[in-house]
């Protein structure tokens, strides 16, 4: 429990925010190699060009592969393992046998889906300095030789390509292997009993993880408490100031994080229980076409949405305002509406599975129209999906840079992650910078804590749902 | 002939006992199953059935006491080197092979030649009579198809013992007295030692020689399916097989004879040598209704009381008769024209002293 509940933090910052504090822990002159320096005289380069790029990614992705396989693991029967071995099997090859097998589907899936997220990172790579990638190319390209610039949309249509690539495999890793092979009764693989030395080396190997996944946030929160860090395992000196600095000049990111994410998450929200219902409720002919078109967008990378919007409405006058569409601050929210439509759209859509449909027609039996139908009994008794959709929109909306990169025109309208960008440009601003780091992180964090309870104690006051639905499928 | 070719083995167990964590689950199983013979282990939920089988298998918590099969204690031995054979309630097929990679798996596993393998794994499918599905993938099978090839990938390892864990509970009603025939005349073919979980006692008295009735973590009683109905040991056999009539009271000197008192006043004389507090059980079919006036043969006793309930069910009707503060369960033989006890009406029970049996509380 300890170990997932660790392994999913990093999600809640964004990558990029993590490489300055990486490289400041592993970097030439990171506290990692100055240490290795002092006791053994050898140095690793960690953070050097393009390793620092897949170090900053694998350990900031990690947790994704962990909740897909560990959710693989959770929905493979018991008595799948078990038959296996009162057929003689066991050890290594019980797991390469059966186990491995059986899971193989959500680990595709989810290597495919870091694929996606580390190919549209644009932060990252630009934070390190490596700029022979494709997503930094394409910024690069668009920001320094202009918007008319072809290469930038050649890279676009590239980085869309390889991106729906990704999402195809993942879906055809998952295609007609719907393993999860859980029948009532008992769920998930047995728990085995360790020997005391093994409890003890599996430790040792956890700790070493975690202590990696969480180097970042440790890095970041040093960063944003201390002075002055170069050429020293700790910093210098630890002090308030950089929050200090960042509420009395910064708080104008904070506001619009809150406002742009929390609108986009809301209209997510929105359309994903219209699709949801759409597509799982009605005949309406192509409503599976809503549901693939809703979800390709999660292969479309931030970059390119950024550079589509920004190309498309150029010109586009809004009447009353009088400028452009493209450097409005709506066109922000238009576009992280667009990315996180998809975590919505699955929440949702897995809510409304939760719901029997008897449950719709015992109301529409007693007078109800379908529209209040819908109000007064799906949308209550989804209120929990929903809600985690809301959380998760919201939560990945307000740490996206890559859209939002292109799109903010004035430093005035611009959200979080752009800000501690601009902060992390500058040696001087990087503590300022962290601080505001931490600062998000401890926002979404609180706010999927709270969420999660909320959940929690809903489901408990659910159980009759959940035995009418059950009575529907049995 | 089949080319599978088992050699039975018996199962013993000795005070066996297993607990989940403070929970004592099974308490002090004592149980020898012949070679060969087919055994049920019949209870209801809860009542440790299916750990049992499981702890013969090597899964869930050790345990402690012994396990012996041929003879050779096994309960140290982790659940692959154990050869005994489990058929999961759930089938367990793995959704990743074939039916013949499913089925060959135990062979793979045992180092058996590829050659062999082949003519191993096609006449198990033959004896289930499904190998022209053999490349066929499990989720593309009935569920009474997936059934016969979980059987099939268990006895093609020619186990010394076959587990089947609620084998039947999966299928629908017409299907399961279907499979459950199948069971039995494969077993029979195979003389293969078989140890059958199940909470439906139909299934435990048409397949099984013997069973083992659990309730709570222990054994009730154990014997053939009809000395069990009959002549059940406690109040919860008797009631957990069937239908029973259980009237709460004692046994007490009368006459130079034994009587039943009930406590809400009925008197009926029994065959005891026993005294003191008891049940007097006996069977609704055991019981004849007839008019108010009717007289009992000899070695029978009579009980008058009034119809307060009737169900029509088909082949007999079934009337609700007080006696006193008792109510009596009772069975008529339905045939054309015969007469029908009206509710509120005054009968007779006769009750045959053969029929009635006494339990301790």
């Amino acid at each position: 429990m300890l170990i997932q509940t660790l392994g999913i933090i990093p999600l809640i910052m964004p990558p990029f925010v993590g490489a300055v504090a990486m490289a400041l822990l592993f970097g030439a002159n990171g506290s990692v190699n100055l240490l290795l320096d002092d006791w053994f005289g050898f140095n690793i380069p960690f953070m050097e060009g393009l390793n620092g790029v897949i170090f900053v990614e694998s350990i900031h992705y990690f947790p994704f592969i962990l909740i897909n396989l560990s959710a693989a693991l959770n929905n493979i029967d018991r008595a799948m393992e078990e038959s296996a071995q009162n057929l003689g099997a066991y050890g290594v090859r019980l797991f390469r046998r059966i186990v491995f097998p059986l899971a193989m589907p959500g680990y595709v899936a989810g290597a495919a889906l870091v694929f996606i997220k580390v190919f549209d990172d644009l932060g990252t790579p630009l934070l390190l300095n490596i700029n022979n990638m494709l997503a930094p190319q394409a910024y690069l390209r668009i920001t320094s030789i202009g918007i008319s610039d072809p290469m930038g949309y050649v890279i676009s249509v590239i980085l869309v390509a390889f991106s729906l690539l990704a999402l195809w495999v993942s879906l055809l890793a998952l295609r007609g292997k719907d393993y999860s092979t859980v029948q009532k009764g008992g769920g998930g693989l047995m728990r085995r009993d360790l020997r005391t030395w093994e409890k003890v080396g599996c430790y040792a190997v956890v700790i070493l993880i975690l202590l990696l996944v969480l180097s970042p946030h440790l890095g970041l929160l040093l960063l944003s408490f201390g002075t002055v860090w170069s050429f020293s395992v700790l910093p210098d000196a630890y002090t308030f100031g950089h929050y200090v600095t960042v509420f009395s000049e910064a708080s104008g990111y904070i506001t619009n994080t809150l406002l742009y994410a929390g609108l986009a998450a809301f209209f997510d929200v929105i359309i994903g229980t219209a699709i949801a219902y759409i597509v799982w409720r009605t005949g309406l002919p192509g409503r599976k076409w809503l549901d693939y078109g809703a979800t390709a967008a999660l292969a479309v990378p931030g970059v390119v949405i950024g550079i589509g919007y920004l190309r498309t409405y150029h010109g586009f006058n809004v009447p009353i305002i009088d400028q452009p569409l493209a450097s409005w601050w709506v066109i922000i929210v238009v576009a992280l509406t667009i990315r996180r439509l998809p975590y919505a759209l699955r929440a949702c859509m897995a809510a409304l599975q939760q719901v029997s449909i008897m449950l719709e027609e015992a109301a529409e039996n007693l007078g109800a129209t379908k529209g209040r139908t819908v109000w007064r009994v799906v949308v209550p008794l989804m209120s929990g999906g929903i809600l985690a959709g809301f959380v998760t929109s919201f939560a990945t909306a307000s740490v996206e840079l890559s859209a939002t990169l292109m799109l903010v025109a004035v430093d005035s309208d611009a959200p979080l992650a752009y800000g501690i960008y601009e902060f992390m440009q500058s040696a001087a601003g990087r503590g300022p910078g962290a601080a505001l780091g931490v600062i998000g992180v401890v926002f979404v964090g609180l706010g999927t804590y709270f969420s999660h309870r909320i959940i929690e104690r809903s489901r408990a006051s659910r159980e009759s749902t959940a035995i009418v639905a059950e009575g529907a499928t049995a | 002939m089949t080319s599978i070719d088992t050699s039975a083995a018996g199962v013993d167990i000795e005070s066996l006992n297993l607990s989940f964590d403070d929970t004592h689950v099974l308490k002090g199983i004592n149980l020898s199953i012949e070679p060969g013979e087919f055994f049920a282990f019949l209870g209801p939920s809860g009542s440790g059935k299916s750990t049992l089988l499981r702890a013969i298998a090597g899964f869930g918590p050790t345990p402690n006491g012994r396990i012996l099969i041929g003879g050779e204690e096994i309960a140290h031995l982790p659940p692959w080197k154990r050869n005994v054979g489990m058929v999961f309630q759930s089938y367990a097929l793995w959704p990743h092979m074939t039916v013949r990679r499913n089925v060959a798996f135990g062979l793979e596993e045992r180092k058996v030649p590829a050659r062999e393998i082949v003519t191993r794994v096609d006449a198990a499918l033959e004896m289930v009579g499904l190998l022209d599905l053999a490349e066929r993938r499990p989720a593309q099978l009935s569920g009474g198809q997936q059934q016969r090839i979980a059987l099939a990938r268990t006895i093609v390892v020619e186990p010394r013992v076959l587990l089947l864990d609620e084998p039947l509970s999966n299928l629908d009603a017409n299907l399961r007295i279907q499979m459950r025939r199948e069971l039995r005349e494969l077993q029979q073919k195979l003389k293969l030692t078989t140890i059958f979980v199940t909470h439906d006692q139909e299934e435990a008295n048409t397949t099984s020689d013997r069973m083992a009735v659990l309730n709570d973590g222990v054994i009730q009683q154990i014997g053939t399916p009809m000395a069990l109905y009959d002549n059940p040991a406690n109040l919860f056999v008797a009631t957990f097989l069937g239908t029973a009539n259980v009237l709460a009271g004692a046994v007490e000197d009368a006459g130079g004879g034994a009587q039943f008192n009930s406590v809400d006043g009925a008197h009926i004389p029994v065959d005891s040598a026993e005294r003191g507090p008891r049940n007097l059980m006996f069977r609704p079919q055991n019981v004849t209704i007839a008019a108010a006036d009717a007289s009992a043969d000899a070695g029978g006793v009579r009980l008058t009381g009034t119809v307060r309930h009737m169900e029509f069910l088909g082949s007999i009707i079934r009337y609700a008769v007080a006696i006193g503060a008792d109510t009596v369960l009772v069975d008529d033989r339905h045939q054309q024209g015969a007469p029908v006890f009206a509710i509120d009406n005054r009968v007779s029970l006769l009750l045959p002293k053969d029929q009635l049996t006494v339990l301790q509380n």
